[in-house]
């Protein structure tokens, strides 16, 4: 057995999340040198834990809540993302993708629910899903070459690596994410809404 | 009276009870902003965040819904925020202007009636080791680490905030282990 391994289940018997703590307990009992790196972990851990937790200031609560009645009051972003001039620029380069697609795609009566529900979310925060489409599109050779379109300079087969860098760069037209979202398994669309619920809390 | 339980809070903060956010926001604060504080390196940055990230609860509070704990749904924003601060931090070129060591050079740690004052240097020296220790962790490492020793959440929790399997959480938690001993070393701490 390796260092790195006894050092996986030393960590994960010392947070109680072994599968089988009796073998890590004979591990330690048969080894000075495992009992002396498991003691060093142990050490660690309970200095780790005796930092000493922040000061709150008392007015952090009155601030939060302060925010929060402001926010009643907030108009929802959608064109925040696209101040900088990148993105100005890849909305050109996408307005123009969108031309393309509404050639090839004619349009279908009304959009899916969850296509409309994603929109929903993209008029609050439009950057809010990229991230969580990029699997999807990189699965997609055809998507992946039209995204890679946006990105003058980059290598073909870097799109995706750098869009993931840096999500808020990658922006999608409706009818390239409907057909995408159309083409979602039942599995993959619960999936899709779980991730739609966690990214939703993103900055 | 048992105390509302978190989602009851929201429930009621939904429905426009900012009294019952205020109890959210308290129950919270000290453990969200110990997570920034760590995470981001200043204490005032971290209130900054933490306010943020509760606010972005607020902000979303008729969207969420009680399908994991709340506190894993609010660390996994401020995880967010914090990686993006770090980020843009790098992106400006700008370091960090404070280290993770407290702000305050007024704040001396309680004083421990057990402790005598040597032992009480010495318990501030190990403190300080470590948190310039932890800074000098990627920040992915130090985020389990703090998630796990400083916030108390268990894998399945910390795998739900950092959004990777339990089973990454459980090596990345060992070399993050191993990454703090070799730290500890280089800055001349032993190994405690």
């Amino acid at each position: 057995m390796n260092d790195d391994k006894i050092t996986e289940l030393l960590s994960a018997y010392l947070d109680g999340e072994s599968g089988d703590p009796e073998a890590v307990e004979r591990l330690i009992g048969g080894d000075p040198a495992v009992r002396r790196r498991f003691e060093v972990l142990q050490a660690q851990s309970r200095a780790l834990r005796a930092l000493p937790p922040p000061e709150v200031s008392p007015a952090f609560a009155a601030r939060v809540l302060a925010g929060a009645r402001q926010e009643r009051f907030r108009p929802q972003r959608g064109w925040v993302a696209l101040a900088a001039p990148w993105a100005v620029a890849a909305a050109v380069v996408l307005v123009l993708a969108a031309v393309y697609l509404a050639i090839q795609t004619p349009p279908e009566p009304g959009a899916p629910p969850m296509a409309r529900e994603i929109r929903e979310w993209r008029e609050v925060d439009p950057d809010v899903l990229d991230t969580l489409l990029l699997e999807r599109i990189a699965a997609d050779p055809d998507a992946l070459e039209a995204l890679d379109s946006a990105y003058a300079g980059v290598a073909p087969d870097a799109g995706v690596r750098y869009a993931a860098d840096d999500p808020v760069q990658t922006v999608y037209e409706d009818a390239q994410l409907d057909a995408l979202i159309e083409a979602l398994t039942p599995d993959e669309e619960a999936v899709f809404r779980e991730l739609l619920f966690a990214y939703a809390m993103e900055g | 009276m048992n105390a509302p339980s978190d989602w009851e809070l929201v429930a009621l903060a939904r429905s426009g009870d900012d009294q019952a956010f205020g109890q959210l926001v308290r129950r919270h604060e000290q453990g969200l902003i110990a997570f920034c504080h760590r995470m981001a390196g200043s204490r005032d940055e971290a209130e900054d965040l933490a306010q943020d990230s509760f606010i972005r609860v607020y902000r979303h509070l008729s969207r969420l819904r009680p399908e994991a704990k709340f506190s894993t749904v609010l660390f996994g924003i401020a995880r967010n925020l914090t990686l993006n601060y770090l980020r843009d931090t790098k992106r400006r070129g700008r370091g960090r202007t404070r280290s993770l060591t407290r702000d305050d050079a007024s704040e001396e740690p309680v004083c421990d009636p057990g402790h005598t004052p040597d032992s009480r240097a010495r318990l501030r020296e190990i403190e300080t080791l470590l948190e310039r220790a932890l800074e000098r962790l990627s920040p992915e490492h130090r985020e389990v680490l703090v998630l796990r020793e400083l916030n108390g959440l268990d894998y399945e929790a910390i795998a739900t905030v950092t959004k990777c399997r339990t089973g990454t959480v459980r090596s990345r938690l060992a070399r993050a282990r191993e990454q703090l001993r070799i730290r500890l070393l280089e800055l001349g701490g032993g190994e405690l």
